[in-house]
């Protein structure tokens, strides 16, 4: 009878149809995780309620109900045609409904059909016709006649996020090629650009800073492309290479990240840098190095990727950037705020206050008199090795000079926030470890006048809360003058660390909101005091 | 017929947003039986676009290009008031009879719009290139005023670099030719968005950095302590104009801010008719003449078109007049300072339209055209000098 068959065959391929319709959210979802299966299943597992309950209800309400109406009507009747096309047909209604209800509503980031979406889309559209396909011919030639016939197609919603994860597999070649392509063609770019002045940036710390400062300093003389904050990888400098370089750009300043051996070097052999900074080298992705022998060994894959020509950049301050720094044999400049030896470019003098922090930079035979509304010793060696950078570019000292000075803050990180009353305030809401909290003290302790740290102390540190909050409370208390716990519970080991360093109990105050706390700083507050707001938490830590 | 009247809206500036709401208050109160509005919202990466959706401000909540009856459009500049469809095709929409820029700062009420509509040959209804380019920048403004005699307050203006390579020497002149309290503004900048009060050195320094985040040039000027604020409003050409009410404008602080400008709200209307003012102002007759007469003086000297809004500031202590600024595009086209003299925001927009068409007229009745040999001579062999006329 093929006029069943018929119906049967569409029925299925309507389904898959549906199916591929469906996939838009588990597709967003998968969008917004950067395309990585990893990051999809975890999103499924996280939410396997609302990716499940509906779905498993649907398909076996339609498990049950198929033997049932198998029962009533016999096979190659028009009552069971009827019965399993308007089953079917509810089926994936009820598929189509529920994908448009999870669809996120007013999304941050909705779901952009980018090329790569509508590649995904068509493979997904392509599985599902195979899997359709499969399950029609167990259904025709298995089950047919048999109980369980039609049941098949009621097993399709289970499979939804699976079929996706598969899709995606099986574009995963074609999207190499294709991330292969555009590289290339980025490079193709930068080969006809013998003109333009290329400089990597890489360390464990610090890079980012470093290349917006070195951007703000070098615009005092060059046009410049600095990419934007995370634009860190082979595919993130790809695409800034192919959609934002333009001919006019006379400077192109490359961050590198690394989370692997080899990282880096691939990325110097997409940007052929000419000009290398390092900037630290530190235990950060330890996990994934293993050792910081690897990480050193990743971090001078930049300065082994430098021509014969080329120029490397290294701190002083820190040791394994000094040895590396001996076994370089191009030119090589040391920069630094605290090491003693010769360097190419140091900071001397460094004063803070309401205006920032004042050094006298010394570089070749200049001495510069610089200012910045930056603080911390941190930010004035990232200065000082990008003002040797640009030195080293041709700036001459008046235009170094003003490019620090126009050096912003990141938003609450040692922020200088503008008051009136003669009171400095420094917003450094958003530090949150502990070793950036004890830079945070170092840096308040360079400041004359009255010291007033308010601040919640650090969360989500897990078991070593408690012990990290009680040796912030121990430096707070060689620092502070006055402290304002916000939050009694929460900051008790602060409290204990300060008393036992013998801090006065009487210049503690403790607070359960900081809108509480705020008040009383403003009734004590007088002019030459200096205030740090030391990290800030969600409301719900209001105690 | 009706005419296709262009309604400007939006652009590269940081009132992007105020401007949306002027020009909605303004493309409600046409009447609707001598205009088709079209609305054109420049967007902020400059690109222009029209279609029905951009009447509604609600619509600019979560603006999408790709959103269906939205086109993307551009003029081509070339003695040719079409507006075209931007892509492939390029094809001409419609003509645009007039236009009416409602623009605020930067690219739109500074002159580079008014040279956009100069070169397209269609009218619009504000100041012209040079009119506009002055009452932009503070400084040359200032300048302009002086020049013509009339009463401004003592400044002090440099450049952002100046200020950043030797910010002690700025300071010291500063401290030097003027007395606190002063006032930092940016010089290309309307409302008051980076404008603030100082009254000593620290805040000074925070004054000109947030200032410095504005502009490349920076203005400090004296500011008056016993202070009352009157603005005034005229409208027409520079040789037929008339003077509306004059308000008075209450801030909440020391300074007239950019909330307090736009976003203060009572009643839950929207743009600068919410803004608490006292209309008319409360001074005496004699100070009133004096301000109204300034107001068309200065609409004439600065070569002024359409409606503008002049702000001045009273000393009251010494009962002396100054001119602070003009806006040659205000917010809501000071439309509540026309009701009260029986000029509805309707009639506003026709008398807008007429000013715009008299200008073209004008401006078609001067000479462009201008029969030159010059190549013919230069074909011939002949030598040009480089003193041959132009």
């Amino acid at each position: 009878m093929p006029f069943f068959t018929y119906i049967q065959i569409a029925l299925y391929f309507l389904a898959a149809a549906g199916m591929t319709v469906a996939s838009a959210h588990p597709v967003h979802m998968l969008q917004l995780e950067s395309y990585k299966n990893r990051g999809f299943r975890r999103w499924v597992r996280n939410n396997s309620a609302h990716v499940f309950r509906f779905p498993v209800i649907v398909s076996v309400a339609g498990l049950l109900l198929a033997p049932v109406a198998n029962l009533i009507f016999p096979a190659r009747t028009a009552g069971r045609a009827i019965s399993s096309a308007v089953m079917s047909l509810a089926y994936i209604v009820a598929m189509l409904d529920y994908a448009k209800r999870s669809r996120v509503k007013n999304a941050k980031k909705p779901l952009v059909m980018t090329s790569r979406a509508k590649r995904l889309f068509a493979a997904i559209a392509l599985v599902y016709v195979v899997v359709c396909g499969a399950l029609w011919a167990l259904d025709a030639f298995v089950l047919e006649g048999t109980a369980l016939s039609g049941l098949p197609l009621f097993l399709l919603m289970l499979l939804a996020a699976a079929g996706v994860l598969m899709a995606n597999t099986l574009v995963s070649p074609v999207e190499k090629a294709v991330q292969r392509w555009y590289m290339n063609d980025a490079r193709r770019i930068l080969a006809r650009r013998d003109d333009l002045i290329r400089i990597g940036i890489t360390g464990s710390y610090g890079k980012t800073s470093c290349k917006f400062i070195l951007g703000t300093i070098l615009s005092e003389k060059y046009n410049v492309l600095v990419p934007p904050a995370s634009y860190n990888t082979p595919m993130g400098l790809t695409r800034v290479i192919r959609e934002q370089l333009k001919s006019s750009h006379e400077v192109f300043i490359a961050e590198m990240g690394a989370r692997h051996v080899g990282d880096i070097r691939e990325l110097c052999e997409l940007v052929r840098p000419k000009y290398g900074l390092l900037t630290s080298v530190g235990p950060q992705h330890l996990e994934t190095f293993g050792t910081i022998e690897n990480i050193a060994k990743t971090k001078y894959e930049l300065i082994e990727g430098l021509p014969e020509d080329g120029c490397a950049f290294f701190p002083a301050d820190n040791e394994i950037c000094r040895e590396l720094y001996e076994k370089t044999t191009i030119e090589k400049h040391l920069f630094g705020v605290d090491y003693d030896g010769a360097v190419s470019a140091r900071a001397e003098n460094i004063r803070c206050g309401s205006f920032g922090s004042r050094f006298d930079l010394v570089i070749g035979e200049e001495r510069i008199a610089c200012e910045t509304r930056l603080l911390g010793k941190h930010n004035i060696a990232n200065i000082v090795g990008c003002a040797c950078v640009a030195y080293r570019l041709g700036l001459n000292p008046a235009q170094i000079r003003l490019g620090i000075r126009k050096l912003q803050p990141v938003e609450h990180r040692l922020q200088l926030v503008p008051t009136a009353g003669g009171v400095t305030v420094i917003d450094d809401a958003f530090n949150a470890n502990p070793s950036g909290v004890r830079a945070a003290m170092e840096v308040l302790s360079a400041f004359e006048g009255r010291k007033i740290v308010v601040t919640p102390g650090l969360v989500e540190l897990g078991e070593r809360e408690a012990e990290e909050n009680r040796a912030f409370g121990q430096v707070m208390a060689g620092v502070a003058d006055i402290v304002l716990l916000v939050g009694p519970k929460h900051t008790k080991p602060i409290y204990e660390g300060l008393v036992e360093s013998g801090f006065s109990e009487s210049a503690i105050q403790v607070f359960k909101s900081l809108s509480e706390a705020t008040e009383a700083l403003w009734k004590l507050a007088k002019p030459w005091d200096v205030v740090i707001f030391e990290n800030d938490l969600p409301d719900n830590y209001n105690e | 017929m009706k005419k296709n009247l262009a309604v400007t809206f939006g652009g590269r500036t940081v009132e992007h947003d105020i401007s949306i709401i002027t020009a909605n208050q303004l493309m409600h109160s046409v009447d609707t039986s001598k205009y088709n509005v079209i609305p054109i919202y420049i967007d902020r990466d400059g690109k222009w676009y029209t279609g029905e959706k951009l009447m509604n401000v609600g619509y600019f909540q979560k603006f999408d290009p790709k959103t269906k009856g939205i086109k993307r459009v551009f003029l081509s500049c070339a003695a040719d008031p079409a507006l075209y469809e931007y892509g492939k095709k390029q094809r001409p929409i419609c003509t645009i009879d007039v236009a009416i820029p409602a623009m605020h700062g930067l690219h739109g009420e500074d002159g580079t719009l008014q040279g956009v509509f100069e070169l397209s040959d269609i009218p619009y209804s504000s100041a012209g290139v040079v009119g506009s380019a002055v009452g932009m920048d503070k400084i040359v403004m200032k300048a302009a005023f002086k020049g013509f005699g009339f009463p401004v307050l003592d400044s002090v203006f440099f450049e952002r670099d100046e200020y950043y390579s030797d910010g002690d020497a700025i300071l010291n002149r500063v401290e030097q030719q003027l007395d606190y309290p002063v006032v930092v503004k940016p010089a290309n900048l309307g409302s008051s968005i980076g404008v603030n009060i100082a009254r000593d050195r620290d805040a000074l320094v925070f004054a000109l950095d947030v200032a410095a985040k504005y502009d490349r040039r920076l203005l400090v000027e004296k500011a008056v302590v016993s202070i009352k604020e009157v603005n005034c409003s005229v409208l027409g050409t520079p040789t037929d104009a008339r003077v509306s009410a004059i308000e008075e404008p209450i801030s909440s602080g020391a300074l007239l801010g950019f909330e307090d400008k736009y976003l203060r709200s009572e009643g839950g209307s929207k743009g600068m008719k919410s803004l608490s003012r006292k209309i008319p102002a409360e001074i005496s007759d004699e100070m009133a003449d004096k301000v109204r007469q300034l107001s068309l003086d200065i609409f004439k000297a600065l070569d002024l078109k359409g409606v503008v809004r002049i702000d001045y500031i009273i000393d009251t202590a010494e009962d002396k007049l100054y001119v602070n600024e003009v806006n040659t595009i205000p917010g809501s086209f000071a439309f509540y300072l026309w009701e009260p003299v029986g000029v509805s925001f309707t009639d506003l927009v026709d008398c807008l339209v007429a000013i715009a068409e008299k200008q073209m007229r004008e401006k078609k009745a001067s000479e462009f055209a201008f029969d030159s040999t010059v190549l013919q001579k230069v074909a011939s062999g002949l030598k040009i000098g480089t003193k041959t006329s132009k």
